[in-house]
């Protein structure tokens, strides 16, 4: 699999405020807002992030979902009732222990978006970390750092992925924690490149020559001019993570049964295809919607912060 | 300044090198220990038996004297150890393998590249129209299917599912037929799905990219005073924007190639195409963890040297990055 | 979408379509049509029902055809080709077609001579074997097999000179044999010790190697020589042609085979990823042979060009109690009504139909069924009854608590249950455990464990589990000694329950030092009735082989002894394909 954080240009976020040189038209926006307001009016980018929502809600609720409405729990077996198809009381069908599938989608939902957000959130705290320092600061730390990102970047993701995975046992968050290992390189050189422009800009030497110690510097200068960049690829990213849990499912080096995951119930479900498609149907939709829908939303978001690609 | 840029890289390399084997070296003996395949629940042989075939592998020493013997054996001898499994040199595994991941990978780049320009510059000149509309889905949505359930797919719809309706059929894995193959055709037949699936990765972000830049080009001052004294969209595209659009896709491409070797795992897991990406997962699968740490050595270097000759290559073709 | 109020192309046309066409030349159109389409599809489905008919109808009396080619699918490749540094069943299937030894194993799982001329004769002590070799044995390229090369190939795997050869046989045959000798024709073997399994786990596996090729080379040389990977010579029904490692071993027929030829030409070890590979390669037919998953039964079951094989073999899945009386999980198991109450409250028949989709056999002895020293009459025996089970682990003080859990002294009756993730139908096993045993007050907590690699230093050193669910492949012969004598609860023994009983081991060595077969048999009659009673572990089913073979492959029998044991393949004789025209 290519990098974690694929199609990320970069971009510059504008220091300044608009020019006042013509008539007012319209009043000064903060940058943060106009955003905001642009990101709104992008109907398809809104659709993809309400439904995203609608996703980690389904994820939280998991467990009174599971009680109320469709009285299964994601666990329990029912031998007597193996492989039944959609419809009945079990709504999307039963697997191969007589599970239910709707339950389980849901449950799995919560596995797979934890995953996702998790290791995307892990991933800017430690590559923005990372990069920041490294670039800002500069000289033998930089060094240090970038061979650091250097050695974990040079050893291919997917066979880093089998050694840890071979190491820890899978869970949601030790698998969080194994690709956020892999992809927070990424994320610290987008940072670090970030930092590297931005040092050099009046108002960071103007806020050093005022005698700002570096740290509060970097947190409350550096930081807010590079997180545009973060956001954006920390939203791409939540796809390509979901993807990357279904695919070492697939290996049988991700969540383990019985924990459901989307991608767990899918490449168990294979060897079922020949008499129980929905199986394979189901939880391959789920992944295929929610990917497309953070994708979108990250597209969406990164033409609002960036005025030169309408 | 050339040769002095070029032994900065090489001296900021050799620090990567080192971590890169001691790194492999410490996750693989965290992960696997001493085990070796064969030799645990196996009701024939007794404790003392086990610990005494143990002793003969090696894998009872020191972890630092081990560390030592892997060092001194990868820099002195180009030794990457033997396969716990059957006893020949990782190396020579490896090598016998890499043509074939190469050959996956390279044409699904290839692929990638051919499809995506013409998708993209279609994509920008109908922007907005129904065309764009349904190449952005299209490659939106190669972006988000699984690949392994694209190819599990591909193989039930033009392996299986063909031959059951007797239509001619695809093969639904490894690189040639087991029996009587080998030939170009035969070849070229069994590239065909694993070449597609992995492609379509690429494809689906290149075009985008082309797509964008072609944009770009086209919103441009000169571009619209070339439309002006007459030129047709077609020429504008083709002769200027292409041109500038290819390098900054060129770059992209690049930053795929250090993943070129083991890029393809899942797809060659799917496809059994025998690749390295496929040796490595089904030697950690048969517990054969020296393979797994050679194969994951050598790829890794062979991907600070791919950094490293591309790093060369740009400071050759543009002078200015010869003095960062 | 659409918010035009035109028709829509498609629409026009079939207007347009509709007026120039007459009603009666639309009827005549459609119906030719009809049935034309209804001439394709009954067609084929008549092809596809000659086709399966013609495979249905064989006539018995079939000749076998000379030439072809087999494939055999596998998802583990073969390790070494040099027999004494394999005892993986995926060498064996190789090197078994390429090196025979002094006897082998007919499909009935009796000793039969192959090199010798017959059965050796046993010394009254038991202690020397006498073999006369046959003398019209020849090495592929002519040249005949001679006591030299049997007394060399014995002493690769018992003589301290090869001590640095590296190969799981070798401990055995070192602890069990003296020497090997040769005068003329006859082969004198000298036992260290009375040994029963001897000519079972030592003889009938030895493949003999040529001491012309090999007999110069020191052990560290034998260990990287190139004959693992390609012997140039061999003695068995195949030879070796060639080996891309990751895609397919080669062999073809050797003509100098002692006992004539065999039918096919080529036989091919093909590499295939995993089981849901081998069926679909199955089915397109690609391999012709492939070891299928329990899932994959009724799905192979119904394909035309297949048959299935699903037989009893030598192995069984079990889960071992902790039995330490120094950890907390075997203070409560330690306790044998308890145990009893655990296997009482399992239906293990539903088990067996829902993980192995019933292709298993529920186990009331530790001895699988195929085995010559079965107890067919094993007892006592625990039918599912989870009332009964209820009562006896209220007998045994755990008495139901307001939570669903049993309690006693004011501890729960907790169970730690370990297995490997890698295997689902381990895992399946365990949840429909957990959940069995959730009815009768037992909570029963699953620990997965990444891989085999972490599952077996449990078992073998860490030793901290309460219930272990694990699977053994076994020999022919029913020692089991390996796994259940006190010797082996040693750190890095596969007694991980430390099971120890004096009447057992006493059992287990006899069994060992008797050769007489009957008197063998007594004892382990007694030996399982012992251990259905102690119940250190529940032997839960003994697993059926299944195998899909394609319908152009004749006399392909498989059973227990042909896979496993290293049996040679001897019925590889008789196996004969249809070529494709």
């Amino acid at each position: 699999m290519s990098g974690i954080l694929p199609g990320v240009e970069e971009i510059r976020a504008p220091t300044s405020l608009p020019s006042t040189a013509l008539p007012l038209t319209r009043p000064p926006r903060s940058y943060w807002r106009a955003s905001a307001e642009r990101l709104l009016e992008n109907r398809l980018g809104v659709v993809c992030g309400a439904y995203v929502l609608l996703l980690a809600g389904l994820a939280v609720l998991a467990p009174l979902a599971s009680r109320y409405v469709t009285h299964y729990s994601p666990t329990a077996q029912d031998l007597t009732h193996l492989f039944r198809p959609p419809g009945g009381p079990h709504l999307l069908g039963t697997d191969e222990l007589g599970r239910d599938t709707l339950t389980r989608l849901v449950y799995g939902a919560q596995v797979s978006l934890t995953v996702g957000f998790l290791t995307a959130s892990l991933s800017l705290v430690v590559g923005g970390a990372v990069g920041m320092v490294a670039g800002y600061l500069g000289g033998w730390l930089d060094n240090v750092l970038m061979r650091l990102v250097d050695i974990i970047l040079s050893i291919p993701a997917i066979f880093l992925f089998i050694l840890l995975s071979v190491l820890l046992r899978p869970n949601a968050i030790t698998l969080s924690f194994i690709i956020a290992f892999v992809g927070s390189g990424n994320v610290g050189r987008l940072v670090r490149a970030e930092a590297l422009s931005l040092r050099s800009r009046e108002f960071i030497v103007a806020t050093q020559s005022v005698g700002a110690g570096t740290l509060r510097l970097i947190i409350r200068h550096l930081l807010p001019n590079a997180l545009p960049v973060m956001i954006v690829a920390a939203s791409l990213a939540v796809g390509q993570i979901i993807l990357a849990e279904a695919a070492l499912s697939y290996l049988g080096l991700g969540i383990q049964p019985p924990t459901p995951s989307w991608g767990n119930m899918l490449s168990n479900a294979q060897q079922y295809y020949y008499h129980s498609a929905w199986l394979v149907i189901f939880p391959g939709v789920m992944i295929f919607l929610a990917v497309l829908a953070t994708s979108l939303f990250g597209n969406g978001v990164r033409d609002a912060f960036d005025p030169r690609l309408r | 300044m050339l040769w002095r840029y070029t032994l900065r890289r090489v001296v900021a390399a050799i620090p990567v090198v080192i971590g890169v084997t001691t790194v492999t070296f410490l996750l693989m003996k965290v992960t696997a220990g001493n085990y070796v395949p064969g030799l645990d629940l196996n009701p024939d042989l007794r404790p003392e038996d086990a610990a005494k075939i143990r002793h003969q592998l090696g894998v009872d020493q020191p972890l630092y004297v081990q560390y030592l013997q892997w060092m001194a054996g990868i820099f002195l001898h180009a030794d990457f150890g033997r396969s716990l499994r059957d006893g020949t040199p990782v190396l020579e595994h490896i090598w016998v393998r890499l043509p074939a991941s190469l050959e996956l990978t390279v044409t699904a780049i290839l692929v990638g590249i051919a499809l995506a320009i013409p998708i993209g510059v279609v994509s920008a000149l109908k922007r907005g129209s129904r065309v764009d509309h349904q190449l952005t889905a299209m490659s939106v949505v190669g972006f988000a299917v699984p690949q392994f359930w694209l190819g599990l797919m591909l193989i039930l719809l033009f392996s299986v599912s063909f031959k059951a309706w007797g239509l001619p059929w695809l093969p639904s894995g490894g690189r040639d037929s087991t029996v009587g193959g080998g030939d170009p055709i035969d070849l070229l037949v069994h590239l065909i799905l694993p070449a597609t699936v992995l492609s379509f990765f690429y494809l689906s972000i290149w075009s985008r990219f082309v797509r964008s830049s072609t944009l770009e080009v086209l919103s441009q001052d000169y571009v619209r005073t070339a439309r002006a004294k007459g030129m047709t969209d077609r020429r504008v595209v083709y002769v200027h924007a292409l041109r500038n659009s290819i390098v900054p896709l060129v770059t992209l491409v690049g930053l795929e190639l250090p993943g070129v070797l083991a890029g393809g795992l899942v797809v060659e897991t799917v496809f059994s195409w025998p690749g390295v990406g496929l040796l490595t997962y089904e030697s950690a699968k048969a517990y054969d963890f020296t393979m797994v740490m050679g194969a994951t050595t050598i790829v890794a270097l062979l991907v600070v040297l791919g950094n490293l000759v591309a790093d060369l290559g740009y400071a050759i073709l543009d002078p200015r990055i010869r003095y960062t | 979408m659409a918010t035009k109020s035109r028709p829509q192309p498609g629409f026009e046309a079939f207007e347009r379509f509709r007026e120039e066409w007459s009603r009666r030349d639309f009827l005549k159109t459609v119906s030719v049509g009809a049935a034309y389409a209804a001439f394709l599809t009954g067609g084929l489905a008549a092809l596809e029902a000659c086709a399966n008919a013609g495979q249905g109808n064989q006539p018995q009396n079939l000749t076998p055809q000379k030439g072809g080619t087999l494939i055999e699918g596998w998802s583990t490749e073969p390790q070494y080709l040099l027999p004494v540094r394999s005892s993986d069943v995926y060498s064996n299937i190789a090197n078994r077609l390429l090196f025979e030894g002094l006897l082998w194993r007919d499909d009935k799982g009796k000793l039969q001579p192959n090199f010798a001329e017959k059965l050796p004769d046993i010394s009254a002590d038991g202690l020397t074997y006498t073999f006369k070799l046959r003398n019209d044995i020849k090495w592929s390229d002519g040249s005949p097999v001679t006591p030299d090369d049997v007394v060399f190939t014995y002493q690769l795997y018992y003589d301290k000179k090869y001590d640095g050869l590296l190969g799981n046989s070798r401990p055995t045959a070192t602890r069990y044999i003296q020497s090997v000798t040769a005068n003329g024709n006859t082969i004198t073997m000298q036992a260290a010790t009375r040994y029963a399994p001897l000519l079972d786990t030592i003889v009938a596996v030895v493949p003999i190697v040529p001491k012309r090729v090999l007999g110069e080379k020191t052990a560290a040389q034998l260990n990287t020589d190139a004959f693992n990977s390609g012997p140039p010579i061999s003695n068995g029904k195949f030879k070796f042609q060639s080996w891309t490692k990751g895609d397919k071993l080669v062999l073809t027929r050797n003509e100098n085979y002692f006992r004539g030829p065999v039918y096919i030409d080529t036989w091919v070890y093909k590499k295939v990823p995993d089981a849901v590979a081998v069926l679909q390669q199955l089915k397109t037919g690609e391999i012709d042979v492939g070891r299928l998953d329990f899932s994959s039964f009724d799905e192979a079951k119904a394909q035309s060009n297949l048959k299935v094989l699903s037989f009893a073999t030598f192995g069984f899945d079990e889960f071992i109690f902790q039995l330490d009386p120094t950890k907390p999980q075997g203070q409560i198991l330690g306790d044998k009504t308890v145990r009893k109450a655990l296997v009482y409250g399992l239906d293990r028949q539903a088990m067996v139909n829902a993980s192995y989709f019933g292709q298993a056999t529920v186990a009331n002895s530790f001895i699988p069924p195929v085995s010559w020293a079965y107890n067919k009459d094993v007892s006592p025996r625990y039918p599912y009854d989870a009332r009964k089970a209820g009562d006896l682990l209220d007998s045994a003080g755990w008495k139901m608590g307001s939570s669903g859990v049993r309690e006693k002294e004011g501890q729960k009756l907790t169970l730690d249950m370990v297995t490997n993730a890698d295997n689902t139908t381990r895992l399946k096993n365990l949840q429909i455990m957990q959940d069995q045993w959730k009815k009768i007050g037992v909570d029963a907590q699953i620990r997965s464990l990444a891989n085999l690699v972490q599952l077996s230093n449990l078992l073998t050193s860490d030793r901290n589990f309460g219930v272990m669910f694990i699977g053994f492949s076994l020999n022919p012969d029913p020692d089991q000694s390996g796994i259940w004598h006190s010797r082996a609860a040693a750190v890095g023994g596969n007694n991980g329950g430390l099971f120890k009983n004096d009447q057992v081991d006493k059992l287990l060595d006899s069994t060992v030092a008797e050769i007489d077969q009957s008197k063998r048999k007594a004892m382990y009659v007694e030996l399982q009735n012992l251990f259905a009673d102690l119940l250190p572990s529940c032997i839960l089913c003994n697993p059926n082989g299944i195998y899909g073979v394609n319908k152009r492959v004749h006399g392909y029998n498989l059973n227990a002894y042909w896979i496993y044991g290293g049996g040679y393949s001897p019925q590889m004789k008789n196996v004969w394909v249809e070529q494709k025209k």
